[in-house]
Order: structure tokens, then C-alpha cells, then sequence
């Protein structure tokens, strides 16, 4: 699981010309993410405060605190973690209601509390982590970040239920196909592409 | 970090002009700095986070009034509102939040089975999946402390209390009639489906003042709030089959399930201790409608279940037995509003209307019962902060029971109109997240007697150590008489009962033990004087009684990898004088020692569960007219070893298969004795025993997601 996170942390482009407070401070949050995840989700909820309009901010927030989650010591404080990212996906979701890019932040956040406390959360969880991926396919099947999400969701399942994961695969061949040619535009989420790549390589091997 | 963090800080600060440098430090309540809060002005960007030191400074363009933020995990939000010139090294001192997963629960009575909260004795799941259970809403309520197991009846006997003093509520409104009606020794089960629910809270005392009309226990189930998949389900069982399907659109869901069980194939091929004429037979169906608004919540709950068997029952004194039929049609309707209101205010209106009818012919005799009842409650909560709440509510109960004796063409009619009001209040108090109370009251009148009766409601908690923690409880509660009763004697006041309970839990790392010990303190219990209760019976309130033990329950998850079990026992000494009690004694019902083992161990290459259950129970009194006195005798112990097995094909399919009692040991509740004696001037006995040696349940459970076709799309 923790090769997993540690992936989601990623590499944004900053191509944008910084014009606007709104956006240097973005590119601040981008730059902090790089190197102290703690910093970084500060600053996106200062800005998720200031912006009430915008779901980016919060979104980043949510993404940075998922990723924080992880190896926490006591692990109640996972809980206080997870629990935080779920509050701004909440507040995103208010701002911008069916946004894929949620359903997929939303259905990380799931995959933490099924790897926190799997006989707690798994049977919960697990069919509306599906359907949630699957809602998010339907709106946006072109978007890299559902393709593997969903790809890589699927493919666990197969795995574990010892299901041939070959049809899975290509659902991961589709998503590194579409990462390629994803153009990134302003704070769109644009990670995932690394990750990609590393479950298409565990296909190869099996 | 920090130089690219000052680095940025300069760049920015060169595009604005008037800077004024915002600078303090974030201490908690032991004085200690707090490292990585977030300090910042509402409604801007400007902000910085606190160093090891819990120093922080930042410049800010902002001039004249801002209001300063500071928040971190575990805290409680700091808010100030300010010049810009006075926030120049400032102190902010923190206060650590309270949340359900660092302070003290106040416990007890009260068992959970949910995630909502730390201390779940039971997870959702436990529900179904405890062997002995089978699909039963309180089947696996039975393995916890503080439950006499009643196999031959099934409802659930809470510390020295009888079957009728446990109210049942969802969404927290009352079900009246929660339990299919039955006869003899034949268990009866919950009508509700167990899948409906996702939360449980079992209470065996010294519960909220929200909860009247109970003397020894309330079950609170909650229904899921948002389904989050549309799926179709179908169970193909070995008793009977169903069917359920959810749809979502929008802000709407719909669930619906249909149920329809016949036991006689079943008792074709597997032995029964009774002699059925018709087999158990019932059809049920379920609806729920959840509408989110924008904040809050509105549910509506329908059920429908009609079910009927007749049977001849063995009698000592009637050589071919007595005949019993039984045809039962009951709704239950609920509907629940919740919305959340400004500064923090939230209401919620719950109403629930249901209909009971009970067509009974026992040997000739028939017995036609029919009873409407209704239960409306609104409730406004008010939190402070985390620290403080209070909960006021009102609630109205209005119940219209009929019944229609014949005999022999002669047909006998009685009736009872109860309407009964309740209003209460609560107030909730952490002084720290080591230290909290909870204060209430309610008062109810009940309108048949004329009686306004007020009942406190207290309890308190405060954490030990680190994994320990102390509670205490304290209730007066009241319950009127059943309908049956009333409708001879519209007068009797509510019984009554004292709860006193003292609790300590600890827990740590999937590891938890709970012991609790309490004195129940009966009063005004009734009694009559003839047999059974009848129209001419001298009724009376001169009963009283009492109940005191010890609750022990030790659940881990964590010592076994893929095991996790729990074991509970209870030690119950109680006495009443109720009912047509010749003198003060222990009821058949309570049993001293209960004893449960719940395991569960997961077989990751077989995809499996396989659980195991034992119960004991020592023996029940009874009344031995051989020898002199009252319930002067004692039944042998119950034993039942019961083990289940869940397969996993794959997330959509699931074979379930279980038995009860596989040892098939027979255990016997009770005696019938001739009513007169033999020649050798002994009275004979026949013994009241199981309604089968074992119960085997096959089921396959198959769910079609929305996602069934994830392929097609390749």
C-alpha cells in the first residue's frame, strides 16, 4: 500500500505564468507538496478558504492528507487523517458536484480505510469503491486518472478472487495510452502516470 | 525546506506593497509548542505553518480588522478577530479536541455494534455472520453480557428482566410489535432484515432519558443512511428464497426486498420435536426511500410480513394434544426527517404507524387480536462546541388494542385506548476529553392511569489511564403493561425499575474487556391472582424484585492473525414477586451463569469464514409440585455448539452454510406436570425441550452489481 501512496506524489507541472494571487499561491502549495506534504496541505486549505468557489484547492488538500495518512503513529491518528481528507472531498463535492477527479480521490481515500481495517471496512466499502469507479467511467471514460484507478481497482479484485487479470491489463495499456497524450491545463489534476507505468510492468511479468 | 519556504515568501512579498509582519507562537494546553499548525487570515493566502519551536511569522498586505486562524489536527480551531498591528507576537494557545476516538465514552449499559464509534463491541458485519445467528437481527445480541439465553423463546431477556421489557426502535422510533408471534417452544426471530442496518446500539441499562416505556433495555437500529451502489440480490435458501434491488437517481434511493420462507420441505427432511399440521410459512417485503437534502436527511421505512402454522401441541393431561394455529399480518411504517439547522441546531421529526393482527385458534378457541399503534417524536439538538450538547424532545405514543374471544359461539370483546406523552431532556458535558457527564430527564404521562411519572436519567465517565476507563450509570425507569393485561384493567400504573451500573472498559490495539457490575431495583410490578390473566383477575402493583451481577466480555482481534474472537459471560442473581408468584423467586426465564464463545477465523486460501459459537447456560428454575414450594427445582444446563461456514466464490456470490446445536444435545427449558396425580400420588412430567435437535441453513447469496458488466466495455 505504501508504494502505492508514495507514488500519488507527483509531479505537476508549473508551466502556468503566475499571474494572479490565486494561482502563485497554488504554485506555492505545488512546490511545498515536493517536499513537505504537512506545509503544502496548510497552504491549500488557506487557499480553500479564501476560494469558496473553487474545488482544486480542496481537492489538494484532501490529496495531500490521504497521502499523510500513511505511518501514522499512534494509528488513531491515520483516522484523524483520513478523516480530514474526507471533510475537504465533501466540501469539494459541494462545489463541483459528479467531478470525476473526486470520484477517484474519493475511491483512494476508500482503499485507506479498507487497508486500515480491512474487516471493518472491506465488505462496506468495497462494492461502493466499484461503483464509484464505475459512475466516474461512465462520465469521463477518457480521463487517464479513472482509466487506472478503475483498471488497477479491478485488477486487485481479479487477483485476489485468483481471476485471470489479462482483460485488466489492457484497461491499464488504455490508461498509459491516455496519460500520454493528457494535456494539462491550470490546477487540473494531472498525477498518476508513474503509476501507470508500474502496474503496466507488473503485467508483463505475470 | 525552510529556505525555499523563505525564498518564496520573499518573492511573494516583492509584488506587494505595506507588508506588516504577523508573528507568533501556537502552545498547547501543557505549555508544550505545537509543531505544524496552521496559522492564517481568514479569507486570504497569507499564512505560514509553526516551526519546532511552535513559532510562526508571515506578512500580510491586509490592513485594519482580520481574523487569525489556527488549526491542526487535534485541536480545537483557534479564531480571533484583530488589528493587523496588534498580532505581532502574539500567544495562541490550543485546546485538544474532543472526538470519539481520544476522550471518554459514556458506556455504561450500552454494547455498539458499528464503526462509529471506539468502543463497537460488534462490527455491522457480526450481524450475520456469527454462527448460531442465522440472518436473526438479534441473534448475535445474544452472545453478549448481560442476556439470558432463552432459545425456546428468542426474544432477548436482559438482567433478571423478562422478554417484554426490552423496547426495539429504528431510526429511533418505536417498533411495536418487533418479534413474529409464536407458541410453545418454537424461537421466534426479528421480522427486519439484518442487511438494513448499519448501526446497533444494544443498551442493558441506565440508557438515555430519549428512551421511555422500557424497563430493562432498548435496542437502537439504524438504518443505512445512503446506499452507494445500485445491485439486485438474490438468496436462494434451504427454507426459503428472496429477492431485493436498489436504485439510485440523484438525490433519491430506493431499496426493496421480498422474502417468502416455507419450513415444510425442510421439516420433511430434518426431524421436528413438535407436530406440525401446516409448516411455518411467511411472506415479507421491505421498502426504504432515502431522499438527501441539502442538510440533512429524509427516510421513509415500510414493512410488511404476514406469516401463519398450526400445530398440535403435546399436553401432559390431553392425550392427542392441543391444536394451536396461528396467522399473524403486520406494518410497520416510519418516517424520518433530519435537517440541520443554523448555529449549529439540528431537528429531527420521526412518526411511526403499525398494524398487528393475530388470528389464533387454539383448540376450538378463537383468539382474533388487532392493534394499531403510532409514535411520533420531534427532537431539536443544540451543540455548543465539542464540548457541550443538549437535546430536547417530545413525543407522543398513541396504541388501540382489540380482542375477540370465542367460545363455543360465545364471543367475549375487550378493548384498550392507551395515549401516553413523553418530553425530555439532556445535556452532555465533557470538561475534558478525560471527564465527562451526561444529565437528563424525562417526564411521561400516561394516560390511562393518570400518572405523571419522571425519570432521571444520569451518567458520568472518566479515563483511568491511558487504555482505561470508568463509567458510571444511573436510571429510574417506567413501563406500562402489556396490552393483553391493560385491557382488563385500564387503571395499572407503569412498573417501575432502578438501574444502577458501574462499568470499566479497556482497550487497546483490537483488544478490548469490558466488565460491568449493577443493581436493578424493581417496583410496582403487577400481579394478579388466578392462573392466566382474565377479565374478573384481581389486579394489583404489589410485585417487586431486584437483579444484581457481573457483565464480563473480552473481544480480540489482534493476537491470532486471521482469529478473532470474543467470550462473554454473565453472572445474574435476581428474585421477583410478580404476575400470580406464590412467593418471591427466581423467574424460569433468568438463568445465573450465561457463557458464550464467538470465534471467526478467515481462510485466505479458501476464501473462507468459518466461525464457531458455543453457549451455556445454567439451568432454569421450575416448579416442582412434587415436592414442596415455588419454582423449586432446576433444569439441567443448555449447551449448543454451532458452526458456520461462508464461501466467497467471488465479491458477488457468497455460499452460506450453517448448524445449530451440531452436536445435537438435547436441552430442556422447562416441564409440564399433570394436573393431578398419578396412582403412586406423583404428579407425571413431559419435558419442554428444543423445537428441534439442530437447525442446518444452507444458503447462496448472489448480488448483481451495476458493475456486472465491467468488461463489455474492453
Amino acid at each position: 500500500m505504501k508504494s502505492i501512496t508514495t507514488f500519488f506524489i507527483l509531479f505537476i507541472s508549473l508551466s502556468i505564468n503566475a499571474q494572479s494571487g490565486y494561482e502563485k499561491a497554488m504554485i506555492k502549495g505545488f512546490e511545498l507538496m515536493k517536499t513537505d506534504l504537512l506545509a503544502a496541505s496548510q497552504q491549500f486549505e488557506r487557499i480553500a478558504a479564501a476560494e469558496t468557489d473553487k474545488w482544486e484547492p480542496a481537492y489538494y488538500v484532501a490529496f495531500c492528507n490521504i497521502n499523510s495518512s500513511w505511518g501514522q503513529n499512534p494509528k488513531d491518528k491515520t483516522v484523524l487523517y483520513m478523516k480530514k481528507a474526507q471533510d475537504f472531498i465533501n466540501d469539494a463535492n459541494a462545489i463541483s458536484m459528479d467531478n470525476p477527479e473526486l470520484m477517484v480521490l474519493q475511491g483512494l481515500l476508500n482503499t485507506c480505510w479498507i487497508t486500515y481495517d480491512a474487516k471493518t471496512y472491506g465488505m462496506k466499502l468495497s462494492a461502493e469503491t466499484t461503483a464509484l469507479y464505475e459512475k466516474a467511467y461512465k462520465i469521463a471514460p477518457d480521463n487517464p486518472r479513472v482509466a487506472l484507478s478503475r483498471g488497477d481497482w479491478l485488477m486487485g479484485s481479479a487477483r485476489y478472487f485468483g481471476k485471470d487479470i489479462t482483460p485488466y491489463c489492457k484497461l491499464i495499456d488504455k490508461a498509459v495510452v491516455l496519460f500520454e497524450n493528457e494535456e494539462v491545463t491550470g490546477f487540473k489534476p494531472s498525477w498518476g502516470k508513474e503509476r501507470a507505468i508500474e502496474v503496466q510492468s507488473t503485467c508483463n511479468k505475470e | 525546506m525552510k529556505t525555499l519556504f523563505l525564498l518564496l515568501s520573499i518573492t511573494f512579498s516583492i509584488s506587494s506593497l505595506a507588508q506588516t509582519t504577523i508573528s507568533g507562537q501556537v502552545l498547547d494546553e501543557k505549555n508544550v509548542p505545537v509543531l505544524g499548525a496552521n496559522v492564517y487570515l481568514q479569507g486570504t493566502y497569507d499564512g505560514a505553518t509553526t516551526d519546532i519551536d511552535g513559532k510562526f511569522s508571515f506578512e500580510t498586505s491586509e490592513t485594519s480588522i482580520v481574523t487569525i486562524v489556527a488549526s491542526f489536527i487535534g485541536y480545537e480551531d483557534y479564531v480571533q478577530q484583530s488589528t493587523v498591528n496588534e498580532l505581532n507576537d502574539i500567544k495562541i494557545r490550543f485546546r485538544e479536541s474532543v472526538n470519539s476516538l481520544n476522550s471518554v465514552i459514556l458506556n455504561a449499559g450500552t454494547l455498539n455494534a458499528g464503526d462509529s464509534s471506539k468502543a463497537s463491541a460488534l462490527k455491522p458485519l457480526d450481524i450475520v455472520t456469527t454462527a448460531g445467528a442465522v440472518g436473526d437481527f438479534v441473534g448475535a445480541l445474544q452472545t453478549l453480557p448481560g442476556t439470558s439465553a432463552n432459545p425456546d423463546d428468542g426474544r432477548l431477556f436482559v438482567r433478571g428482566g423478562s422478554g417484554d421489557e426490552t423496547q426495539v426502535f429504528i431510526d429511533n422510533s418505536r417498533v411495536f410489535r418487533p418479534f413474529v408471534p409464536v407458541t410453545g417452544n418454537i424461537p421466534t426471530r426479528g421480522r427486519f432484515s439484518p442487511f438494513l442496518f448499519d448501526g446497533i446500539s444494544f443498551s442493558t441499562g441506565g440508557y438515555s432519558a430519549e428512551y421511555g416505556d422500557a424497563l430493562s433495555s432498548v435496542l437502537l437500529l439504524n438504518t443505512t443512511d445512503i446506499p452507494t451502489e445500485e445491485k439486485t440480490d438474490l438468496q436462494i435458501m434451504s427454507v426459503g428464497g428472496g429477492v431485493g434491488n436498489t436504485q439510485i437517481w440523484g438525490k433519491n434511493s430506493v431499496s426493496v426486498n421480498a422474502s417468502y420462507i416455507n419450513l415444510g420441505p425442510y421439516n420433511q427432511l430434518i426431524p421436528q420435536n413438535n407436530q406440525f399440521e401446516d409448516p411455518y410459512e411467511s411472506i415479507s417485503g421491505e421498502a426504504v426511500y432515502r431522499h438527501q437534502l441539502e442538510k440533512g436527511m429524509f427516510k421513509a421505512y415500510s414493512a410488511y410480513s404476514y406469516s401463519n402454522f398450526s400445530l398440535i401441541q403435546e399436553d401432559i393431561d390431553v392425550e392427542d394434544g392441543i391444536f394451536f394455529a396461528l396467522k399473524n399480518g403486520n406494518y410497520y411504517g416510519n418516517l424520518n426527517y433530519e435537517q440541520r439547522l443554523d448555529n449549529n441546531w439540528k431537528m429531527e421529526a420521526g412518526l411511526s404507524l403499525a398494524h398487528d393482527r393475530n388470528d389464533i385458534n387454539v383448540a376450538g378457541t378463537d383468539v382474533d387480536t388487532r392493534e394499531n399503534a403510532l409514535h411520533a417524536k420531534f427532537k431539536l439538538h443544540k451543540r455548543y462546541n465539542n464540548y457541550f450538547k443538549i437535546n430536547y424532545g417530545l413525543e407522543q405514543f398513541v396504541i388501540n388494542y382489540k380482542e375477540d374471544v370465542t367460545i363455543d359461539e360465545n364471543a367475549f370483546e375487550s378493548s384498550v385506548n392507551s395515549s401516553n406523552s413523553g418530553v425530555f431532556t439532556e445535556a452532555e458535558l465533557f470538561l475534558s476529553k478525560d471527564l465527562a457527564f451526561k444529565a437528563g430527564v424525562r417526564a411521561d404521562y400516561y394516560g390511562l392511569s393518570k400518572e405523571l411519572l419522571i425519570s432521571p436519567r444520569l451518567s458520568a465517565a472518566i479515563s483511568v489511564s491511558k487504555n482505561w476507563q470508568a463509567s458510571l450509570a444511573y436510571g429510574q425507569f417506567y413501563q406500562q403493561a402489556q396490552n393483553n393485561i391493560l385491557q382488563y384493567d385500564e387503571q395499572l400504573a407503569p412498573e417501575s425499575a432502578e438501574h444502577y451500573i458501574l462499568n470499566f472498559l479497556y482497550q487497546k490495539d483490537g483488544r478490548m474487556l469490558r466488565a460491568e457490575t449493577y443493581y436493578k431495583n424493581y417496583s410496582s410490578l403487577l400481579t394478579y391472582d388466578t392462573d392466566r390473566p382474565q377479565p374478573d383477575s384481581s389486579y394489583g402493583l404489589d410485585g417487586d424484585g431486584y437483579a444484581t451481577g457481573l457483565d464480563l466480555f473480552w473481544r480480540d482481534e489482534k493476537s491470532i492473525k486471521n482469529l478473532d474472537y470474543w467470550v462473554s459471560y454473565s453472572f445474574l442473581d435476581t428474585e421477583r414477586q410478580y404476575r400470580n408468584f406464590q412467593e418471591t423467586a427466581t423467574p424460569n426465564f433468568a438463568s445465573a451463569h450465561n457463557f458464550s464463545v464467538v470465534g471467526k477465523y478467515w481462510v485466505e486460501n479458501w476464501k473462507s469464514q468459518i466461525g464457531v459459537t458455543f453457549n451455556y447456560t445454567s439451568g432454569r428454575t421450575f416448579t416442582n409440585p412434587n415436592r414442596n414450594g415455588f419454582l423449586n427445582d432446576q433444569t439441567g444446563s443448555f449447551q449448543s455448539l454451532n458452526l458456520n461456514w461462508a464461501y466467497l466464490i467471488d465479491q458477488q456470490k457468497i455460499v452460506f452454510l450453517s448448524v445449530t446445536n451440531i452436536l445435537g444435545r438435547e436441552n430442556i427449558f422447562n416441564y409440564q406436570y399433570s394436573s393431578t396425580p398419578n396412582s403412586m400420588g406423583d404428579f407425571n412430567r413431559r419435558s419442554i425441550g428444543q423445537a428441534a435437535d439442530r437447525f442446518i441453513f444452507v444458503g447462496f447469496f448472489w448480488t448483481l452489481g451495476s458493475n456486472d458488466n465491467q468488461l463489455d466495455n474492453l
